[in-house]
């Protein structure tokens, strides 16, 4: 059965690209530009790995980790940043994101995670 | 009896007839009055007056020659005139006899006596400096020797036109391949003696010929002599070899152009900006590396340090060694270190990025694939500092060169898409493209699947910090990502692959 991915990016061009690759790798993918809508999502369905970006308007992805970790611990979150020394990277570490994903994506690092878990 | 000698002997019985007949007449004259007499003399002295002035001074004379010897006499020339009218003509006898009475006797050309005789005797024509006598010079003799290759030229070529040339490009360098003739061994040839047209022997030498002899790193094939390296062909007094080496006492700038040199290479001076090192060796600079280009199979070793003025592009085979790194993009297969510090660069490495007891990392991106030793990393002023340890910075570059290939097919793929379901496109050119895309995107993920198998490399990496790091630095092992929150002292970051976080050890 093919592993489902969420994507949580305000960028939409990325998020539909990302998507593009990753569904014709064999994943099903998921995608969200609003943070609170894809974190809602994350919460009523179950994902092998979820991609959120860090800095977004509606709510940051330390928050929308911080959240997700608070009722699903065993999830899996990868946090999308161009800067990842930024304190908010901590934070999304601290609240329970597996790792940091520099932007637009790391393919290499993406598919690690998925053979990972 | 020719035929000419006949006409001659008529014209003279004819002559003489006539002024028999003349005289025959004076007989009668002598016989009248003295004034008659003295009249008739004095007409007649007139008259042969009257008849010079008009004809001019005429002498009859024979055909004749004149002999021109050289003064080195090797040579004669010779002029030949042809006879007055009546006279006797040229004959070879006269020029044979007049030969042997100037005691010329060698190298005599007996045709082109007779060709000369011939045309002045028959077109009444003089013909002037005709080669009659030629001495043979005497040959020296010419040692066994070797002549060097032309192409193997020292001289700097020289330049018609100044404009349009980029002096980098120009090298006083002479590089060679393994098994390129070098030069030919040119064998003895003996000499042999000489002869003037007098008949007088002339002695032979022998030829004064500067002799190289080979040297090292050439081999003698034949009579070939050839490299047995790639290097450097240089010449030192009598000797000519194959230097793997190259030493440059100077910077490397315009007065060396761009290097490209199969061995070491040494560099006296500095790499000014915007030179360019090609070594199959190893490179070692005295003082600086200046925003250049520099490629080398083994190691590069650099006095002071690597100035990269955010243009410059270093990739080695081996272990680079430098005082400094700034604003440089770095690549080392083996391990770098660095007495004092990394500034601002991107440092790629498969080894180890090792620096002194003092060296500081303040900002850029390290892939070190064998871990990283610092005094310092990252500063208080927080700039973008990242390590990242346990990965092939090959393979990572690969993933990330398919990554950014397969992001603009997919954009393009996705708008592609929106127009077809916008206008309801069931087939032509656009869904064809569409199709391509989707097969390049699906090729590329593929390689991608591939490679990510071979991206970890070490997971005991680790980044060792004797001095401080500081908040803002990221250091990542095998995917595992720490972002330092806190300045801390005299840390060991590590992979902790139980937990599948990186653990920090005091």
């Amino acid at each position: 059965m093919s592993k489902k991915i969420l994507a949580i990016d305000d960028e939409v061009s990325i998020l539909e690209a990302l998507k593009t690759i990753l569904d014709d790798m064999g994943y099903l993918v998921t995608t969200f530009s609003n943070s609170i809508d894809g974190e809602s999502a994350a919460l009523t369905e179950d994902y092998d790995l979820i991609l959120c970006d860090m800095r977004m308007p509606e709510r940051n992805g330390a928050e929308v980790t911080r959240n997700i970790m608070a009722k699903k611990p065993n999830a899996r979150i990868l946090i999308i940043t161009a800067f990842p020394g930024d304190p908010l990277a901590r934070q999304s570490l601290d609240a329970g994101a597996k790792g940091l994903v520099k932007k637009p994506f790391e393919i290499g690092k993406i598919l690690s995670f998925l053979r990972e878990g | 009896m020719r035929e000419s000698e006949k006409y001659i002997i008529e014209d003279l019985l004819t002559e003489s007839k006539n002024t028999l007949d003349e005289l025959s007449s004076l007989d009668d004259m002598l016989r009248q009055s003295r004034d008659l007499f003295n009249n008739n003399v004095s007409d007649a002295i007139k008259s042969r007056f009257h008849e010079d002035e008009s004809e001019g001074q005429v002498f009859r004379i024979d055909g004749r020659t004149e002999f021109n010897a050289s003064e080195d006499k090797m040579v004669l020339l010779v002029d030949f005139y042809p006879p007055s009218e009546g006279m006797k003509p040229l004959q070879y006898n006269d020029v044979s006899e007049k030969l042997a009475e100037k005691g010329i006797v060698y190298g005599i050309e007996g045709d082109a006596i007779k060709d000369a005789i011939f045309t002045c005797n028959t077109e009444g024509e003089a013909v002037r400096g005709v080669l009659i006598a030629r001495g043979k010079m005497p040959e020296d003799e010419i040692p066994e020797h070797v002549v060097i290759e032309e192409n193997l030229n020292f001289k700097k070529k020289k330049l018609e036109k100044t404009e349009n040339i980029d002096f980098k490009e120009m090298s006083p360098f002479i590089l060679v391949k393994e098994g390129e003739t070098l030069a030919r061994r040119i064998h003895l040839r003996a000499g042999s003696d000489g002869r003037n047209i007098y008949g007088e022997e002339m002695e032979s030498g022998t030829r004064r010929i500067k002799i190289v002899n080979p040297g090292k790193n050439t081999r003698t094939y034949e009579d070939h002599i050839v490299s047995t390296c790639d290097g450097r062909f240089e010449i030192q007094n009598d000797e000519f070899y194959v230097n793997e080496i190259l030493q440059i006492s100077s910077d490397v700038d315009y007065s060396t152009g761009h290097i490209d040199f199969p061995g070491d290479v040494i560099v006296g001076g500095s790499i000014q900006d915007g030179f360019k090192i090609k070594s199959g060796g190893s490179i070692f600079v005295i003082k600086t590396l200046d925003a250049s280009e520099i490629v080398c199979k083994v190691d590069l070793n650099v006095k002071q340090g690597i100035i990269g003025r955010k243009k410059a592009s270093v990739k080695v085979g081996g272990i680079i060694r430098a005082k400094f790194i700034e604003n440089c993009y770095v690549e080392a297969l083996d391990s770098i270190y660095i007495e004092v510090g990394v500034m601002n660069s991107a440092i790629y490495t498969s080894g180890k990025l090792e620096l002194g007891s003092k060296g500081v990392i303040v900002g850029g991106t390290i892939r070190a694939q064998n871990g990283v030793q610092a005094a310092h990393i990252g500063s208080r002023m927080g700039p973008r500092t990242e390590i990242y340890c346990g990965t092939d910075y090959r393979i990572y570059n690969k993933l990330e060169w398919i990554r950014d290939n397969s992001l603009k097919l997919a954009i393009k793929l996705n708008r592609i898409d929106l127009e077809i379901k916008k206008n309801n496109i069931a087939d032509g050119e656009l869904v064809d493209i569409r199709k391509k895309l989707k097969e390049s995107i699906h090729k590329l993920n593929e390689l991608a699947g591939d490679l990510v198998y071979k991206l970890d490399k070490n997971d005991t990496a680790e980044v060792w910090v004797s001095g401080k790091v500081y908040p803002g630095v990221y250091i990542e092992i095998c995917h595992i990502s720490y972002v330092v929150s806190e300045e801390m002292s005299g840390v060991r970051f590590k992979l902790d692959k139980t937990k599948g976080v990186i653990s920090v050890y005091r």
